[in-house]
Order: C-alpha cells, then sequence, then structure tokens
C-alpha cells in the first residue's frame, strides 16, 4: 500500500509515520512539507504510483488542505477513479470543518490529530 | 404693512384662543385672536388697550378664575418663567357659546421673554371636548382687518423653534415669501430680510425646489395639509427638515396663502447615522472576536494534539535510544509552541484591552526606528542589507512609545527575513506628512514580495502564512495592525511579487 502524507509541521509527519510504523503497516510512505510540492510529484505520476491513500492536513500556508482538493480533483480523471482515498487528518476540532468534508465526494473521512490506531484499523479495512 | 397683515391673518385662524397681555401691572390686552373675541363674546376693538380685569370679567366667568387668583398665576409665570396650566371648569350650561357637553377646559399661561425679561403673558385657551372645538370656536368672519400689535406677533412667532412661514400665491405654480420667522434664519442661515418678497425659487435651490414645488401644488389640489422630509443645502449647512405645508383658501375656493413650518431634524438624521456606523464597527468587531476565538483553538490544538500522541508513543519506546530522544525533542518543542501560543494570546488580549494607552505620550518616529535598526544590525549585517531612514524629525505621534517600537520591529524583520536571494537587500523607511488628515511613515523593501491576489486581506490575519517551512507563525502583522488599531490608525500594503514591498503605516494625527 502507497501512503502519502501532506503536512506542513515536521512533527506531525514524524508522529503519523511512527503511528503508522507501530500498527506494523506495510506500506511505502511519501510525506511533503506542502500542497504545492504534493501536487507537483502527484501529477507527474503515472496511474500506477500515485498513493492508495492521502493523508491532508487543513491548514497549511499558500496551499490548504480544501485549495488542495479543489486542484487535485481537477487532475485527469482516469488517474483518480477510485484510486486515491483521501482522508483529512487535521487538529481542527470545528464541526464545520467535519460537514465540509462529508460534502466533498474525494474525502473518505476526517481523522483528528493525533492519528489513533483505531484510525488506522479503519483505513487498512476500507483500502 | 403687508407682513403685518399676513401674521394677523395666520394668527387669527389658530382655532384655540389666544389672548396676549403685557406684563407689567395693567396687564393690558395687546392682541385677541377671533376664536377668543367669539368666546368671550367681546370684539377686539373693546378688548385691545385695555386691562384684562376690566374688558374681560367675562373670561374670568368663563374660566372659573377670581381676579386675585389670575394675577396669581400672572405673577407665577413671570416669576418663573415658565408656563403654568390650570384646569378650569366651565360651568354655565345655557352658555351661548359653550356646547352642553363640554366637561371642562384648562388655560395656560406661557411667558414670551426678551433677554431675561418676562414681556408678556400669552393666555390660551383649551377645550378638553377635542371634537367640538371647531363648532365652539369656529370664528364667523375672517377680519383682515385686525390691526395687532406688531411687536407681540412677531416675538410670538420669533420665540419658536420651529421653522414658520407663508407663501402668497401669485398664480398658479407662483410663491412669493411674505413672512419667516427667526427660527427661518437660524436654520437656513439665509437672513429674513432677503428672503421676504423673494420667489421661492429664488430662494430654495434645486434639487430640493422641485420637490416643495410639487408638493405645493399637491397641498392646493387635496386642499390639505401636506408634509414631508427634506435635505437641502443652506448657508447653514446640510439640513434635514420635517416640512408641512397648509392650504389657505379664500371665499371663492382659490388657494391664496400657504402656512409653511419646517422642524429642523438634523441633529436626529446626524445621530441615526453615526449610530448606524457605530452597529456596523461593532458588527466587524464581533466577527473579528469570532474568528480570533476559531484561529486561536485551533492553533492551541495542533501542538497539544502532537503532544498527546508523542506521549502515547513514549513507553514503548527503548529509553536512550535515538528514537527516544527524538521523541523527547519533539515534545518538548510541542509543548514550548503551546506555550507560545499562550503567550500570543496574552499579548493580544492586553492590546485589545488598550491597557498599554494610558502610557501614551509624544513619540518621534525616527527615533524608534533607530532604535529598531540598531537592535536588527546584526541580522541585517548577516542578510547583507542596507537600511535607510529618512524621517522628519518633527514627525511625532500621540502614540505608546512600545507599540511604535513592536511595528517598526516586525515590518523591519519581515523585510530581513522575506528577503530576495537574487539582489542585496534594501529597506527605506520614510516619511509623509503631505496629508495632514493621514500622516503616514512607508516601510520598502526590495525583497521577494507578496501575491497580493492571491493572499488579498488575510495578510493581516492572525497565524496566517504565506511561506513554507517553520519560519514566521503569523502573528507579526496581526500584531502590526491590532497595535495600530490599539492607536486608531490604520496600515496599507502594495506589494509586487519578486519586486518588492511597501507597508504604508497611518496615524490619526501628529502633535504638533
Amino acid at each position: 500500500m502507497n501512503i502519502a502524507i501532506i503536512d506542513d509541521d515536521p512533527i506531525s509527519i514524524f508522529l503519523t509515520e511512527m503511528s503508522l510504523e507501530k500498527e506494523g503497516v506495510w506500506a511505502k510512505l511519501k510525506s511533503f512539507m506542502s500542497a504545492e510540492e504534493a501536487l507537483q510529484v502527484l501529477e507527474a505520476h503515472s496511474l500506477n504510483d500515485l498513493p492508495d491513500v492521502i493523508l491532508l492536513d487543513l491548514n497549511m500556508p499558500i496551499i490548504n488542505g480544501w485549495q488542495f482538493l479543489e486542484i487535485f480533483q481537477h487532475l485527469p480523471a482516469a488517474k483518480l477513479q477510485g484510486k486515491c482515498a483521501v482522508y483529512i487528518l487535521t487538529s481542527s476540532l470545528d464541526t464545520a470543518d467535519t460537514v465540509k468534508a462529508g460534502e466533498n465526494a474525494l474525502v473518505k473521512g476526517i481523522i483528528h490529530k493525533p492519528i489513533t490506531p483505531e484510525d488506522i484499523g479503519v483505513i487498512l479495512l476500507s483500502n | 404693512m403687508a407682513k403685518i397683515q399676513t401674521i394677523a391673518a395666520a394668527f387669527s385662524h389658530t382655532v384655540i384662543p389666544h389672548l396676549v397681555v403685557s406684563c407689567d401691572s395693567s396687564h393690558t390686552v395687546r392682541f385677541a385672536n377671533a376664536a377668543l373675541c367669539n368666546l368671550i363674546g367681546q370684539s377686539q376693538e373693546e378688548l385691545l388697550g385695555t386691562s384684562i380685569f376690566i374688558a374681560s370679567a367675562r373670561l374670568l366667568e368663563l374660566l372659573a378664575l377670581t381676579e386675585p387668583q389670575l394675577i396669581q398665576l400672572f405673577e407665577q409665570v413671570r416669576v418663573t418663567k415658565t408656563s403654568a396650566k390650570r384646569l378650569v371648569s366651565c360651568h354655565d350650561g345655557s352658555d351661548r357659546l359653550m356646547a352642553a357637553d363640554i366637561k371642562g377646559c384648562f388655560c395656560e399661561i406661557y411667558p414670551i421673554m426678551e433677554g431675561s425679561e418676562v414681556i408678556h403673558l400669552v393666555i390660551q385657551v383649551v377645550v378638553l371636548k377635542g371634537a367640538l372645538l371647531s363648532d365652539t370656536f369656529e370664528f364667523k368672519q375672517q377680519n383682515h382687518s385686525t390691526v395687532a400689535p406688531r411687536q407681540s406677533l412677531e416675538m410670538i412667532m420669533d420665540s419658536l423653534s420651529n421653522v414658520l412661514f407663508t407663501l402668497d400665491v401669485e398664480s398658479v405654480g407662483v410663491y412669493r415669501f411674505s413672512f419667516a420667522n427667526r427660527a427661518f434664519q437660524v436654520t437656513t442661515g439665509l437672513p429674513v430680510e432677503k428672503v421676504i418678497g423673494k420667489y421661492v425659487h429664488e430662494v430654495i435651490p434645486e434639487p430640493s425646489l422641485t420637490i416643495v414645488l410639487g408638493k405645493y401644488q399637491e397641498a392646493i389640489v387635496r386642499k390639505q395639509q401636506v408634509s414631508w422630509q427634506e435635505v437641502s443645502h443652506y448657508p447653514a449647512g446640510q439640513k434635514t427638515g420635517e416640512v408641512s405645508v397648509i392650504p389657505m383658501f379664500d371665499a371663492a375656493g382659490n388657494c391664496f396663502r400657504l402656512v409653511g413650518m419646517v422642524h429642523d431634524i438634523t441633529e436626529h438624521k446626524e445621530a441615526e447615522t453615526k449610530q448606524m456606523r457605530l452597529t456596523e464597527d461593532l458588527y466587524q468587531h464581533n466577527r473579528d472576536l469570532e474568528q480570533f476565538t476559531y484561529i486561536l483553538s485551533h492553533n492551541l490544538r495542533a501542538p497539544l494534539a502532537n503532544a498527546l500522541g508523542l506521549v502515547r508513543h513514549l513507553p514503548d519506546v527503548a529509553a536512550g535510544t535515538e528514537k527516544f530522544n527524538q521523541y523527547v525533542s519533539y515534545l518538548t518543542t510541542s509543548i514550548e509552541n503551546l506555550d507560545k501560543v499562550l503567550k500570543d494570546l496574552n499579548q493580544i488580549l492586553s492590546i485589545r484591552d488598550r491597557q498599554n494607552l494610558f502610557d501614551v505620550e509624544p513619540v518621534a518616529l525616527t527615533a524608534v526606528c533607530s532604535q529598531v535598526g540598531e537592535a536588527l544590525k546584526a541580522e541585517l549585517a548577516q542578510a547583507g542589507g542596507q537600511l535607510k531612514i529618512d524621517i522628519d524629525p518633527s514627525f511625532k505621534v500621540q502614540a505608546s512609545r512600545a507599540y511604535l517600537y513592536s511595528i517598526c520591529y516586525n515590518l523591519i524583520s519581515n523585510a530581513i527575513k522575506y528577503r530576495s536571494k537574487d539582489r542585496p537587500l534594501h529597506i527605506n523607511v520614510t516619511s509623509d506628512s503631505t496629508m495632514e488628515e493621514e500622516p503616514a511613515i512607508h516601510f520598502t523593501d526590495n525583497g521577494s514580495g507578496i501575491d497580493l491576489e492571491k493572499t488579498g486581506k488575510d495578510i493581516f490575519k492572525l497565524y496566517k502564512r504565506f511561506h513554507s517551512g517553520t519560519e514566521g507563525r503569523g502573528i507579526g502583522l496581526f500584531l502590526v495592525k491590532t497595535h495600530l488599531e490599539a492607536m486608531e490608525g490604520h496600515i496599507k500594503v502594495q506589494s509586487k511579487p519578486n519586486r518588492g514591498t511597501t507597508f504604508s503605516v497611518f496615524f490619526k494625527e501628529l502633535v504638533r
């Protein structure tokens, strides 16, 4: 399984990586410190190289999580169809974000930081 | 004297009986209107110039007052200089002028002042049965020949705070001012002598003219009072008034005169506008606070979530290993970040409290900027940059020195932080006091610039960052804005990506 983490906070990335490792997820992890960097790399990927799961932070400078999704969904459709499961991974507890996540077709779920073994279990089961 | 006739005519139309007497011991009658003459059954000729007590025992009888009681009332008004009201019962059901079901009336006596002296007293009789008022006091014939003592009438008119004027209708749509009271002059700033005798179009400016001419016509056609609200520009300034005109008709049914009244509500309107602005400000402020709470809770939660996650893992990490050290180091950073957010919160709230504004003093901006330049000397040298301060030494504002320092420090250190890699950094700080209303200091750099189309208003928002990486926490510009607003100033930004940025800081006023 390929998992991409998009988060501008290095501590948060470290913690998410460690949590996945701790749960014994045998995955190829790729972390991006900004949404632009992630978009550049993802655009260049061939279908087979696309990550199965994207863990996306919301509060980032320049391009935030929602803006990322806006651009991401306009990437060639063939690449995305059922290929990437996006999970919002945020420290926000704002219910507005939860509602917005539910309305976005690309988003499979919203996880509140810090990620727990249960959250990881759900991701593994559905992907 | 056309003017006296006009006044007398206007006054004699009042259905409420009026009597004006002089204030001396004789209480000589100076004027009585037709309604009063009818009520007491005496002609004006009989009344004028005589003492009220000789002339009008009938009045006393009607009001059920004795002469000493009336004299006492007069004395009370003269001394207190305020009106006196007294409920009296109109007895005598056989009275030819009083309808049987009139239960009573009251008599009001009010003073007419010249300077601080009471010179005349006005007696007004009001019947409490309003519906019968016109039947009872209807005057039998219009007496144009009534020559009221000129001074009394003018004083009555001039003592009114509402604007009062009459217009003679010369032909259809042609109106000429025949009278205007003192309030007219006070409100409009137009001298009464220059108004009387003039046509309406010579006095009232457009666009009001078109409106009032339409309303006059409406009053004449509908044969009734017409009222409207109007904003006009007069020598005395912009005025908002509630205007009423009443048409007067001759026996043939032609309108020969309009009586106009204006209630000046300018102050009321201004207060209303001010209140609306205040409400908008409050609304904006409230929204800012909501935003602020949301942002703060989010930024408190981020390092807290990290710390929580790290601590949960820690029991399973072998102590002393490189990984363990990494965990401890990140944990420390997270908790430190948490502390920073709380300190930010404290700082922002203290500015919002405006508590530091108690120690405002005249501060020279050139001194503050030089101080900041000195403090940032090492950073500037390391960046290979140059800071040029060119502020007029007389540019002083009434402000908190600490706030000004914070503003200059944030803006100059930002310029160093976000310099361009392609060229040596130049920062210029200049003053601009050409606009007296908005003295400004400009901070101009040739740094990497900001794409304002993308960032928009977010640039001054709390914890908004526009550069990747950990540099900058997104509080500097928010603090600059908050500090400035606490001092009733504001900030503007102009920028071009890769060219540079100018932050302009505007102050309320300079210290003379």
